[in-house]
């Protein structure tokens, strides 16, 4: 780099660094909201989960080392598997894709943030505060003890009384918001915060991998949340639903969690997936080969892994042609699965590979990940399932495609890309011991566990008498775990050298194309000095000097422009041409404001203090407001330059704001934590015992009609507010807001008269419960509809919304048709069913 | 409308594999629907089952020349996503015919 360039670089850095970095005060750290602090936090805050699991499958190995071994005791073996697949599933596999997508997403789309910063600040503070409440229960000997599926009527009050699975139906629940907020923002940041250029066809495939994940984690979280939320109704209230006594059904807890539960996996394999895509062209010096049948292949993937969850109930008595459906689909995933190995082997076998360190990891997967493959495709097939469900069989499975699908691709990752969080490079002499440690430990634990469940141990008993043949099985499985435990230790200490003693490296030790690489290492605040624009799959392979350009300015808004905020571009979600300039919020508290406020809800819960969860439920929803206020502008703002002779205007006044696509992805979550309310109201009306229920809703046809009238008027109240916005007539747009408004509230209140006046008493009968969950629902979303409708009321007034500036009314339209749409099913369910009768 | 036009190019990589989902959760339900109320007798069942599965894959049949053609005028920064429309929608043709072969031969409830 030239001197010229060089200090024009140096002045660019010292002008954007402050501006991206939390503020230097005391406890300014605790307002940091940008991607790469809270990325790093996330990814440290999972694996020091990760040795709390560890530990605790320690403790299992040392209890199952013998036969009648009094190490732990029934009730404390039960914590402690329980929370073992806890922590890994949900404190850690999940969270560390959550960091990692985070930390990497913007730089590996050529941007300086995420699209909604203080939503990936919140989610951190609900991550590490809900999983503080499950680790502080294990501390205080409360912990779940139900497994980590929490089946019921196990969990259920009269066979688990304590608070141990309240705290794992609430801990978990607050994680889960996480995982949402980061799959909304994942979702929105990939769609339109990308370099101009970068069209879809030149993103690079981690990208994708992280997107089609992140869309998973929005259909696939809400049916979790949903049964969660009604267990916990259910040990609080005695709202039936799981009661098969009063019309409830074990079973549909069962379909509520594997629904999550089965494309869980593939959640947590994708981003793994796409460590592997991404690192293992890198040192076969050559490009992926099937760029094009990979992006085919894992939104297959993620299309079918939804249909694989009744593998997991094929011994519950489900109608066998049902049964076939699942071992159907079950087989057909391997073939995406199938078209990524070979692709990765055909990458190797036309490059010139390279064992480096990262290889290695990526090598150890294909091996374990192959095994636990072909025993998935095994327990497809509803026979052998029947022979091996719920043995050793099926946990040394799991494990295989886990730790072998997701462990091995990320200890790739880790040091492949920890040179540029740390600058440094670790021992590989280290790295290899590790390795070994790990890979063998491994195959000796879980392969021999194959068969400790073919000899028929079944999982979850503490102990075992002797001569039943699983003796030495269990020693053996119990030596290779010490020795994988060692393994990590050892991964451990090498980052820790690595951190503070290992050699610095250069801008892009590994010679990769990927544009995280263009970036100084450690990296910068800001991520980029100026933007680039992408025509390649590979822009550090096509041109090396690229990095030292973007460092010197040359690419898009180049260091801080005049009104010194934090800017990115957004582009077209298909073709990357740049159609605005995003504003990122600043440091602030209110993320951590509003997720203590979340945890309180939960707490309070928890100890029964309902009108606390209440009145916290309150506080939360007045930060929302506040954190909603703080957006967008109170003037029409005039066109940006954003070099390359380009203006572009200010993201409120783009029609393709990141806050309606926001918006929109929200609703696709909510639409499916809805849809799986009325399926639980479906199954239970048809397949539960005990039906038809002593007595249905007092008929109202009258409040029927009203409620739909109502929700007609919100819906026509907020699309005509956002019309009259557009065309400029301001008295129109204050009165349909308020028509808005009425009509949300009419609608919520006649929700609210079902369960109060005509339904019978919601403990008596599931049905009674399930009408007052829905109503609920209809009550709610009526209700927030006109909330919204008085709050875009106050922003017209206060000058944020003008016809440039119409996201609030926009969104707000978007929010009451859906709530007027779902809302109408709703009086359909309640209203119609009991017309139609029980089969 | 605020979704622009490319950005309905991104529904179409979905459109093969929503109508799978479409024809699994149509079978399933179906199917637990006929045997929780033992309305029909095995033949109309079965003759439903079979219809539903043949409705949607005969929907992706008509779905992918219609996917061809769009292939054929395309802007060049377009061709990917309309390439992997194509791909999936054919990939999700052959998943369909699969997973709904067992209503041919299984017992029903």
């Amino acid at each position: 780099m030239s001197d010229a360039r060089q200090n024009e670089a140096l002045r660019l850095h010292h002008e954007l660094e402050p501006l991206y970095s939390p503020p230097r005060t005391r406890f300014g750290f605790l307002a940091a909201t940008n991607h790469t602090i809270i990325g790093v936090r996330f990814m440290v805050t999972a694996i020091a989960f990760f040795l709390v699991g560890g530990v605790l499958s320690m403790l299992i190995r040392a209890q199952l080392a013998g036969a009648n071994t009094q190490f732990l005791d029934a009730e404390q073996y039960s914590q402690v598997f329980t929370m073992h697949g806890t922590v890994m599933m949900f404190l850690f596999a999940i969270p560390l894709i959550e960091g990692f997508a985070l930390y990497m997403l913007p730089k590996l789309l050529g941007a300086r943030d995420l699209a909604f910063p203080r939503l990936s600040a919140f989610g951190y503070w609900c991550y590490l505060l809900g999983g503080l409440i499950l680790l502080a229960a294990l501390l205080f000997g409360v912990a779940p003890d139900s497994g980590w599926f929490m089946y019921t009527p196990l969990s259920s009050k009269p066979y688990s009384p304590g608070i141990n699975s309240d705290v794992w139906l609430l801990g978990v629940t607050v994680v889960e918001i996480s995982a949402v907020c980061a799959a909304i923002e994942f979702t929105v940041t990939v769609l339109k915060v990308r370099a101009p250029g970068m069209s879809l066809g030149k993103m690079p495939l981690l990208a994708w991998y992280l997107w089609v994940t992140s869309a998973m984690m929005l259909i696939g979280f809400p049916p979790l949340i949903l049964g969660s939320i009604m267990l916990e109704i259910e040990r609080a209230f005695g709202l039936p639903f799981f009661d098969p006594t009063r019309g409830g059904d074990p079973l549909l807890w069962q379909h509520l969690f594997w629904l999550f539960g089965h494309p869980e996996v593939y959640i947590i394999f994708l981003p793994a997936a796409g460590i592997v895509s991404t690192i293992l062209p890198v040192f076969a010096r050559r490009p992926l080969v099937g760029y094009n049948w990979i992006v085919a292949a894992l939104i297959a993937q993620a299309f079918i892994s939804f249909g694989l969850w009744v593998h997991h109930m094929f011994t519950t008595g489900i109608p066998h042609l049902s049964l076939a459906f699942f071992s159907a689909a079950s087989l057909l995933v391997v073939v995406p699965t199938a078209i990524q190995i070979f692709s990765w082997l055909a990458t190797l076998l036309k490059g010139r590979p390279e064992l480096s360190l990262p290889m290695l990891w990526i090598y150890g997967f294909f091996f374990n990940f192959v095994s636990g493959g072909l025993t998935g495709v095994m327990v497809a097939v509803v026979p052998f399932d029947w022979q091996v469900h719920d043995t050793h069989f099926v946990v040394a499975h799991l494990h295989y495609v886990l730790v072998g699908g997701f462990v091995f691709p990320v200890l790739a990752g880790l040091y492949y890309w920890t040179p540029q969080i740390t600058g440094r490079r670790s021992d590989q002499g280290l790295g290899k011991l590790a390795f070994w440690l790990i890979f063998l430990g491994f195959n000796l634990t879980f392969f021999i566990m194959h068969l400790t469940g073919l000899l028929g141990m079944p999982r979850r008993v503490y102990t075992y008498a002797e001569g039943l043949g699983w003796e030495v099985p269990n020693l053996v499985s119990s030596i290779g775990g010490f020795i994988l435990t060692i393994g990590f230790a050892v991964v451990l200490i090498d980052m820790l050298i690595q951190w503070r003693f290992a050699p610095h490296v250069t801008r892009n030790p590994w010679k990769a194309g990927s544009l995280e690489w263009a970036m100084a290492t450690p990296v910068p605040a800001y991520n980029f000095a100026s933007l680039p624009h992408v025509d390649q799959r590979d822009p550090l392979q096509a041109d090396a000097d690229l990095p030292a350009r973007l460092a010197s300015g040359q690419g898009y808004l180049a260091g801080v422009t005049s009104a010194g905020r934090r800017e990115t571009l957004g582009v077209d979600g298909v073709t990357g041409t740049p159609e605005q300039v995003i504003i990122l919020p600043g440091p602030t508290y209110l993320p951590l404001f509003a997720a203590l406020a979340v945890v309180g809800v939960a707490l309070c819960f928890l100890f029964s203090i309902y009108w606390g969860s209440v009145l916290l439920a309150g506080v939360f929803l007045g930060l929302a407001l506040v954190w909603l206020w703080n957006t967008g502008l109170r003037e029409d703002p005039a066109p940006v330059d954003v070099g390359g002779g380009r203006q572009l205007p200010l993201h409120p006044a783009a029609e393709q704001a990141p806050g309606w696509w926001g918006m929109m992805f929200t609703l696709v979550f909510d639409a499916t934590l809805f849809a799986s309310l009325l399926f639980g109201y479906l199954f239970l009306w048809t397949i539960a015992p005990h039906w038809p229920p002593p007595r249905f809703i007092e008929p109202s046809p009258l409040l029927a009609v009203t409620t739909i009238a109502a929700l007609a008027a919100s819906v026509a109240g907020g699309f005509l507010a956002a019309r009259a916005n557009r065309q400029g007539a301001l008295a129109a747009r204050q009165f349909w807001l308020l028509v808005a408004a009425g009509g949300g509230m009419l609608a919520a209140a006649g929700f609210v008269v079902v369960p109060t006046f005509l339904a019978p008493p919601p403990t008596e009968h599931a049905y009674a419960a399930s009408v007052l969950m829905l109503s609920a629902y209809g009550a709610l979303h009526a209700g927030l509809a006109s909330i919204g409708a008085l709050f875009v009321l106050v922003r017209c007034r206060s000058g944020f919304v003008s016809p440039l500036r119409n996201l609030d009314a926009r969104n707000l339209s978007m929010f009451c048709t859906y709530a007027g749409v779902s809302g109408a099913m709703v009086v359909g369910a309640i209203h119609l069913m009991p017309l139609v009768g029980v089969p | 409308m605020t979704s622009g036009p490319t950005n309905r190019e991104a529904l179409g990589l979905l459109a093969g594999f929503a109508l799978w989902s479409l024809a699994f959760g149509l079978l399933y339900g179906a199917h637990g629907a006929i045997c929780a109320t033992g309305l029909l007798g095995e033949t109309s069942a079965r003759t439903v089952l079979i219809g539903l599965w043949l409705a949607v894959i005969a929907a992706l049949a008509g779905l992918i020349p219609w996917l061809l053609h769009r292939l054929r005028t395309t802007r060049q920064e377009l061709r990917f996503v309309r390439l992997a429309s194509l791909t999936l929608a054919i990939i999700a043709l052959g998943a369909t015919a699969w997973i709904g072969l067992p209503v041919l031969t299984l017992s029903l409830c």
